[in-house]
């Protein structure tokens, strides 16, 4: 046994260090448009372009960072149009470390005025499928990672890019920059969507049916981990129920599987380098559709509390004004008619200089 | 769980240290904790399932016990007919249920009367045909008193259940498997080193031809009716490689894991792309289905013996019946048919047991008329493919007519370096074809320590630069 164990350690060995070594290859961006301009990520591509060659965007302007709900719900064409200077640097799909390795990228080269990041409903979790084309390996722990579960992850999938990477520059392929001309040379970051919820989903989900039972779920935590359905069962049950919930929760602490902790830090130092270098920061909070138009009965927020919230988050407090199905694309996400009323809502609230 | 996903990596790892250092010395322990991460195994797919593998775990162990405390024939046949059914039943419910319904609805309309059954909305339970299948193999080798029932009820659900090959087989004969659950295990430099190199030829074979393979078999297939004929042999020569690379690559796995535990599951494909028949084919793809067929169908029915209609009748009913223990799908049973088309002149002629040898033994290249057998053989199995692969019946025969006569002249774009892993990947098969699989003598192949080294470091690297395109293994559908 133990000349067996011996000798897969070794080869074990070799193969994290081997491992390592190649996650320590930086890609170019050239590599990185290459690889998401025919994606569903083709945000990034823009986003890069935009940061290397149209520095007058983003001099002195207000810049919107975040996941889809950004990308989709902040209608930065508008707010040029109401004299604000803004650009939506949203990319789809959740994970604090995009919007810092955007925030670093932004402030290497240009001098934003102030920088908006969206208070996600819930805490991250894991990391985005896109961090391993981004991050080196000590960068991505320099920036707050920890060594985990979803560190290994990256590692294996940042070594399989780099040697994608490899073979990328032996054959010397381009990126069609030509052919994706009109996408890139945008001025404006949204990516508008004219689709509209089905009908039967936005019933579910707002006011009553499954939308509540989803709401509810979201905050248990503020109501003794018991949904109102509950109150009266018995005490053993309630006890049960609560000591499941509650574990769950815990479990969900996990930093070494779940990475939550990671990414409060990605945020956390995100806003710690703007205010280093004297940006203005501040968070947003964009509805989503169980958050419109609806009495719930019970303790509720919209958002999952955090230390960071301190640090001021622009909240209108009610969203009942978006409770119309032309203005969702689905049960997550604004389309662009959502979008330009959300956006006009908060337009006196980015004017007043005093935030 | 799968066995090339990352969560793997953790449960394997974890079971191996409490199996060998935690509950070394205790057989029960084991064969417990091995009952333990089976179900862990499962449950991580969808644990609701869980509850059909204990059922049938039950019902088998409880009528092994009790034809073993009868004699009287007719309640011995009624205990085995109970466990046919209770196995076939939950099978034939949760895979054929909504099949057979849609083509009753079909046939009765065709002859124009009216027929509304109820389609159920069925989630078919991962590995169901394989565990199900091992299980009456048990029952049946009691019945005809092959094998004694085991009482040790923990040792029998092991068998029923071990993790290694529980959704995707092999699919192990009792008589094999569980008496291996009752001999102490002691831990075996040179059989676990064999185990590792096993899993990761099958890695390899997974992840690097199966899951680059099925990028382009899935463009091609779900565009047939855009692409010529020669993008379209190539769809099909890519899903040769892809099914085999898919299939026997998790069996190797298996095996594999299964050595690391001190157990030998039987060996499951024997390079059956070197076949110079397709009788020989069938001698060599998915052995212990073909050979579970054949000891508990093909045998009892007369085998290849009696009138030339009972051969007929026979062949046909094996590999009909294997097609469909595939899937619910014409396009399998269509495929079973071929396979019987191809195989009944050679059985009629007496000619399906002329290549028991393997090709080519003891020299490096073929001779011309071996070549061309291979490559024959192998043709008439990339036709059968189509079928095996095709959405549905439809679909598989505009895909055979646009080989021939499609005008189409898209352009199919696809990276070539898929070509040079496919050519090296048959070299290492071709030198490695008379052994279990093909890496398993490399000791003797590449002799220097270091070469050795590198080439399973290569295999490693090449494994982790394609693990992103995961994609689930083709078997777990049946």
């Amino acid at each position: 046994m133990k000349r067996y164990l011996k000798k897969l350690s070794i080869i074990v060995f070799i193969v994290f260090v081997g491992t390592y070594l190649l996650s320590e290859k930086s890609f170019s961006d050239d590599f990185i448009i290459y690889k998401t301009i025919d994606t569903h990520y083709k945000k990034v591509a823009w986003n890069l372009n935009t940061i290397n060659n149209r520095k007058e965007l983003l001099d002195n302007s207000t810049i919107f960072l975040g996941s889809s709900i950004v990308q989709g719900g902040i209608n930065d064409s508008l707010l040029n149009s109401a004299g604000i200077k803004a650009i939506n640097m949203g990319v789809p799909h959740n994970g604090n470390e995009l919007t810092l390795y955007f925030q670093n990228r932004i402030l290497k080269s240009s001098n934003p005025k102030k920088i908006i990041y969206l208070k996600g409903k819930i805490l991250y979790s894991g990391l985005h499928k896109l961090t391993p084309l981004l991050y080196t390996s000590s960068e991505l722990l320099k920036n707050g990672q920890t060594i985990n579960f979803d560190y290994l992850r990256f590692l294996f999938k940042k070594s399989k890019l780099s040697l994608e990477y490899f073979t990328y520059n032996l054959m010397g392929k381009k990126t069609d920059y030509d052919g994706h001309e009109s996408f890139l040379s945008k001025s404006f970051g949204q990516i508008n969507v004219t689709n509209k919820i089905l009908e039967s989903d936005y019933y579910k989900y707002i006011g009553t049916g499954e939308g509540t039972r989803v709401d509810e779920n979201f905050n248990l935590y503020l109501n003794d981990y018991l949904y109102k359905t509950e109150k009266n069962d018995s005490k053993i049950v309630k006890t049960l129920k609560q000591f499941k919930r509650k574990t769950t929760q815990l479990i969900l602490k996990n930093n070494f599987f779940f990475n939550r902790e990671n990414q409060q830090k990605f945020i956390s130092n995100a806003i710690m380098d703007a205010k280093k270098r004297e940006v203005n920061n501040e968070m947003i909070y964009i509805p989503i559709l169980i958050d419109v138009g609806s009495n719930y009965s019970y303790s509720r927020s919209y958002y999952r509390k955090d230390p960071l919230d301190n640090n001021g988050i622009l909240h209108l407090g009610s969203y009942n004004f978006l409770a119309n199905r032309d203005y969702w694309d689905d049960k997550d996400h604004l389309n662009q008619y959502g979008s330009e009323i959300f956006t006009e809502r908060i337009i006196p609230y980015l004017k007043d200089n005093n935030r | 769980m799968i066995f090339n996903s990352f969560d793997f990596a953790i449960f394997l790892p974890i079971v191996f240290f409490l199996y060998w250092f935690v509950t070394k010395n205790n057989l029960k322990l084991q064969n417990l904790l091995i009952v333990a991460a089976s179900y862990v195994f499962y449950g991580w797919w969808d644990y609701k399932f869980l509850s059909l593998i204990a059922f049938s775990s039950i019902v088998d162990y409880s009528i092994g016990i009790a034809l073993n405390k009868t004699e009287k024939k007719s309640t011995r046949k009624i205990l085995l007919t109970t466990s046919l059914l209770t196995n076939l039943g939950l099978l034939g419910f949760f895979k054929y249920y909504n099949f057979f319904v849609s083509n009753f609805e079909s046939a009765f309309s065709f002859f124009g009367y009216k027929f509304e059954g109820y389609t159920l909305d069925i989630i078919l339970p991962v590995g169901i045909s394989f565990y199900t299948f091992q299980t009456l193999s048990y029952t049946i080798d009691v019945y005809r008193k092959n094998l004694s029932p085991t009482k040790d009820f923990i040792a029998f659900s092991a068998f029923v259940s071990f993790f290694p090959q529980l959704v995707a087989g092999p699919i192990e004969r009792a008589s094999n498997l569980l008496p291996q659950f009752f001999k102490k295990r002691r831990f075996d430099y040179n059989f676990a080193v064999d185990g590792t190199r096993q899993i990761l030829w099958g890695l390899f074979k997974k992840v690097v031809i199966a899951d680059q393979c099925a990028i382009y078999v899935n463009t091609i297939f779900d565009n047939s009716e855009h692409y010529g004929g020669a993008v379209l042999i190539l769809g099909a020569l890519l899903f040769a490689f892809q099914i085999y690379g898919d299939f026997s690559g998790y069996s190797d796995i298996a095996i594999g894991i299964s050595k690391l535990f001190g157990f030998n599951l039987m060996q499951n494909f024997a390079f059956p792309y070197f076949s110079r028949d397709i009788a020989e084919f069938w001698r060599r793809w998915h052995i212990s289905l073909s050979t579970w067929f054949r000891d508990y169908l093909y045998i009892p029915l007369g085998g290849s013996r009696g009138s030339l209609g009972k051969k007929i009748r026979n062949t046909f009913i094996i590999f009909l019946v294997s097609g469909f223990w595939h899937g619910a799908n014409w396009t399998f049973i269509v495929w079973g048919g071929l396979n019987a088309l191809y195989f009944l002149p050679l059985l009629l002629t007496k000619k399906n047991r002329r290549n028991l040898d393997t090709v080519a033994e003891n020299r490096l290249l073929p001779t011309p008329k071996e070549l061309l057998q291979l490559l024959t053989t192998f043709s008439i199995t990339l036709i059968a493919w189509i079928f095996f692969r095709a959405e549905n019946i439809g679909h598989a025969f505009s895909y055979l007519k646009n080989i021939f006569f499609s005008n189409s002249t898209m352009n199919f774009e696809m990276e070539y370096s898929i070509f040079i892993l496919l050519f090296f990947f048959l070299i290492i098969e071709w030198l490695g074809r008379t052994k279990l699989y093909a890496i398993e003598s490399i000791n003797q192949t590449l002799k220097s320590k270091s070469i050795r080294w590198v080439f399973y470091l290569v295999l490693c690297f090449t494994i982790i630069g394609y693990m992103d395109n995961q994609q689930d293994f083709i078997y777990f559908q049946f």
